[in-house]
């Protein structure tokens, strides 16, 4: 269902869309609401100012939490969010 | 109501029923209780559904029993607090409660977002505390329910497996912003902190809180990507010109304190969740309770332990977190409908 509404940036197979690469280089700012994603992602930044070179395992790391959590409000809400910067 | 006040007879029948509870009391209170399936932590002071309570009769328990189709109790040390999120259930959640000033509590503050598994699998829980009157004579607590144990050095967590058509989320009221003065860097991640990076410059802390005439109720905030953790201001030692905190700072995060707020009550108020039917659990900060005066004030229907420190995913500080439960393909609560 997820997929049908925001393309192909969540996919349990392909995992490194390039939006979730941006996400973590803070290509672009947006006002996530669900609250492991937000820790997640300070904790991700930080490790990708430190060895940028992890950069894919950084991104597939932010994409399956939310893929995981793909059915709560919060997430289906910053998954629209996030399509947007595709 | 699946949170609520309990006179000691009535929840310890509930107890014997088999029924699963999370709880908070008095030590004396909770040491009463007989065994069971649940975990307890210390403390008097509770919000319920008729507003802010401070209670040593009274005993604050949640029933979990609806929602549990499988639980694990234990007794975690630092070693086995490392395991917190591995531990939680796939389709479930943990809640965790560690003693204040404890090494669990001090370890989990630290490397919470270190250990194996951070964020992928929701963790919620409180820091337990005591009546402010007994601090320096008593030591916080929490208690195993299926042995009775008691343990002032050791969390307890309760490992939650849901039903397959319910899923769970935890969300934070945090009713500060980061103000626009100076941003503040600590040299070393912990409780306490001398010196600060005030806009680069290296100068003593208490020398440039005393300068700033900074409030003391408003703590600073490191913004994790949107998410803001605060550290709020404990105590000052004047002859060691030692600053403490109730959470950690941490080396490499850029504070600033929080804005002026008109009314911290009226902003607490405002920030919570529109709806609380979907809360199961709920866990607010002593220093909300004391600030925004809520004994004897009631906040809508959200209930549960006030605390010495909220735990959502990390160790919190000056927030109320809280656990919402959902049904996987519906918008609807199940809470109203089930209890």
């Amino acid at each position: 269902m997820i997929n049908s509404e925001v393309g192909t940036i969540m996919n349990e197979t392909d995992s490194v869309h390039p939006v979730w690469k941006k996400l973590i280089k803070k290509e672009f700012s947006i006002s996530l609401s669900f609250l492991a994603g937000k820790l997640l992602l300070g904790k991700l930044q930080v490790q990708y100012g430190t060895e940028p070179k992890n950069l894919v395992h950084l991104a597939r790391k932010m994409h399956d939490l939310y893929y995981l959590n793909k059915d709560l409000p919060s997430v289906k809400k910053d998954i629209e969010l996030i399509n947007r910067e595709r | 109501m699946s949170s609520r006040l309990y006179c000691p007879e009535e929840l310890s029948d509930l107890i014997r029923a088999g029924r699963v509870f999370c709880i908070a009391a008095e030590e004396q209170l909770l040491k009463k209780l007989p065994r069971g399936n649940w975990i307890g932590g210390s403390s008097p002071y509770f919000m319920s559904d008729q507003g802010g309570v401070v209670s040593r009769e009274k005993i604050f328990a949640t029933d979990l029993t609806k929602v549990t189709t499988g639980f694990n109790i234990t007794l975690v040390d630092e070693h086995e607090l490392k395991k917190v999120y591995t531990n939680t259930p796939e389709n479930g959640f943990t809640c965790l409660i560690l003693p204040s000033m404890s090494p669990v509590h001090l370890s989990y503050a630290l490397n919470a977002s270190e250990y194996p598994d951070f964020a992928f699998r929701p963790v919620i829980g409180w820091v337990s505390g005591m009546h402010l009157f007994d601090l320096g004579e008593k030591s916080a607590k929490v208690v195993h329910g299926p042995t009775g144990e008691i343990s002032s050095d050791k969390g307890v967590a309760m490992h939650v497996t849901l039903p397959p058509e319910m899923m769970c989320d935890i969300g934070m009221v945090n009713i500060f912003k980061q103000g626009t003065d100076d941003i503040l860097e600590f040299p070393e991640t912990g409780f306490h902190a001398k010196k600060v990076f005030v806009n680069g410059e290296e100068k003593c802390f208490l020398d440039y809180l005393k300068s700033k005439r900074l409030n003391f109720k408003l703590p600073l905030i490191a913004d994790s990507a949107g998410a803001k953790v605060n550290a709020s201001f404990q105590a000052i030692d004047p002859k060691e010109k030692v600053v403490k905190f109730y959470a950690p700072v941490f080396k490499g995060a850029t504070y600033r304190q929080a804005e002026l707020l008109d009314d911290y009550a009226t902003e607490f108020i405002r920030n919570l969740p529109a709806s609380s039917e979907r809360i199961l659990l709920s866990f607010n900060c002593i220093l909300n309770f004391l600030y925004s005066e809520l004994e004897g004030r009631r906040i809508g229907s959200i209930a549960g332990p006030v605390t010495f420190g909220e735990i959502g995913y990390v160790l919190l500080n000056q927030t109320m977190v809280y656990l919402s439960i959902y049904l996987r393909e519906e918008e609807g609560s199940f809470i109203s409908q089930s209890q």
